[in-house]
């Protein structure tokens, strides 16, 4: 150290160049600010866009599934309905079946499957049996085998097994 | 800092010292360790204050450095505040500038009243006059080392090892314009008294007979007027060169004086080992007489040094900076 008095405080830059220097720091920080909202912005957006995505894709899922639903069910209805028709027409065959029974005979049991018929019952004589039950009974089936057992009263139990013939 | 700054800015450095009513100026642009431009100038006072705004506007980084060659300052062999108080100096009422194996100390009052004074010129480095001989010279034991300016002369003189023993400043009277501006005026007061007179002359022509006489008096009083304002003006001239010599005379031999008393001052209290040599520093013109007196006086053998105070002054600022 060589001086008496110590160097004034100098400036880097002169007063009119502060002020430039200021106004172009704070359009610089605005600019940056304005880059970083709009940063933050856009990086929330896609991550709105990501989770969007992921919803779509679940709402697919459950559109897919719902479809599959939705043709489960109606393949129901339409059992449902095949059902239906079929209870029909088996309550009418049923039904038919029961007005075929002549007054004299009674039926203890009947089965009825998809091709067979079986009716288990009391007939007073196998006379009446033949002429009023086998007939419409063969009418229908392809096949009628009767089984009877006299009963100690002399009417006799029987045994109908009719079957319709498969078709190939 | 500064060394981060040098490498991209420049750095103005200007040095000055006044000289009669004169500012005599460098300025130095230096960037990166290399001087630019180096300029010098010599300023009014006025100039001068424009000129330090123009630099300032021109560069923020501008150094304004000079000298203070006010009498109540020294060197002392020694830092210490005791060795000041040995030697009688009250370290309250002064700076001390601590330097590598002595210091150089101010009066507080004198850099105080500088600073005021010069408070307009923002000046950021006040040097010692006798940092301008240390830094210059090769230290030679037994010889004295002077310094001449236009303002005032310093002397240092060396002792083992190698720490300034004595020193010494004196302030030169520079007070030849003033003394012009009386002259000027009391020559001028006179010559126009010869011209009342004539027009007193004039007043006591009572008679005037006719307007060819009025004329002819007129035309005698223009010349008369003419004739004695270029006589006053050439007086002025060689009044003005007289007084200038009378001055420089007077100088030279206030500084012989100061010599001699510096050196019978230095015997008979600070050292028995006798000079050898005077080594002049000096930045005007030095007249082979002036010498030749001093060797005369003191009988001791003398060399020259010629200066430039201002690349000093500008050397030192950049040190001052670098440190």
């Amino acid at each position: 150290m060589y001086s008496f008095t110590k160097a004034n405080k100098k400036p880097f830059f002169a007063e009119d160049t502060k002020l430039w220097l200021i106004f172009i720091f704070a359009i610089s920080a605005l600019m940056i600010f304005f880059s970083l909202f709009l940063l933050t912005k856009s990086y929330f957006y896609k991550n709105d866009i990501s989770e969007f995505k992921v919803q779509i894709s679940k709402n697919n899922k459950k559109i897919t599934d719902f479809s599959n639903k939705i043709i489960f069910i109606k393949k129901e209805k339409e059992l449902n309905t095949q059902i239906s028709v079929n209870n029909e027409l088996l309550k009418d065959g049923v039904k038919n079946l029961l007005d075929l029974i002549p007054d004299p005979i009674t039926l203890t049991n009947i089965k009825i499957s998809k091709n067979s018929l079986f009716i288990y019952g009391v007939t007073p004589s196998k006379e009446i049996y033949n002429v009023l039950l086998l007939p419409p009974l063969k009418s229908i089936f392809n096949i009628t085998i009767t089984n009877f057992y006299q009963m100690d009263n002399g009417w006799y139990k029987f045994e109908s097994i009719n079957k319709l013939k498969e078709e190939k | 800092m500064y060394r981060l700054v040098k490498y991209f800015l420049k750095t103005t450095f200007i040095s000055f010292y006044q000289e009669k009513k004169q500012f005599i100026v460098q300025k130095r642009v230096v960037k990166n360790e290399n001087i630019l431009s180096q300029e010098e100038f010599k300023f009014e006072e006025n100039e001068f204050l424009t000129f330090i705004k123009s630099c300032f506007i021109e560069n923020t980084q501008t150094y304004i450095s000079t000298i203070i060659d006010t009498f109540n300052q020294g060197c002392v062999d020694s830092c210490s505040h005791s060795r000041y108080k040995e030697i009688g100096i009250n370290i309250e009422n002064i700076k001390i500038l601590c330097l590598k194996n002595y210091s150089i100390f101010i009066g507080l009052y004198e850099l105080n009243e500088f600073n005021k004074n010069m408070q307009q010129y923002k000046i950021d480095f006040v040097f010692s006059p006798y940092l301008l001989i240390d830094i210059n010279n090769k230290k030679t034991k037994n010889t004295l080392y002077l310094l001449i300016t236009k303002n005032f002369v310093a002397i240092i003189i060396y002792e083992k090892p190698l720490i300034p023993l004595y020193s010494n400043i004196y302030q030169l009277k520079v007070e030849i314009t003033n003394n012009n501006s009386q002259l000027e005026n009391s020559n001028t007061d006179e010559e126009l008294d010869g011209i009342d007179d004539d027009i007193d002359l004039i007043e006591d022509i009572e008679d005037l007979d006719d307007l060819d006489d009025l004329d002819e008096l007129n035309d005698n009083i223009d010349e008369n007027i003419d004739d004695e304002f270029g006589d006053i003006e050439d007086e002025t001239n060689n009044n003005k060169n007289i007084q200038e010599d009378m001055s420089e005379m007077k100088n030279e031999l206030d500084t012989i004086e100061f010599l001699k008393n510096s050196i019978k001052d230095y015997y008979e209290s600070y050292s028995d080992n006798f000079l050898d040599y005077i080594h002049i520093f000096h930045n005007g013109e030095i007249s082979d007489k002036f010498i030749q007196t001093i060797k005369d006086e003191t009988l001791l053998d003398i060399s020259l040094e010629k200066i430039n105070i201002l690349s000093i002054i500008n050397d030192l600022a950049l040190k001052e900076i670098d440190v």
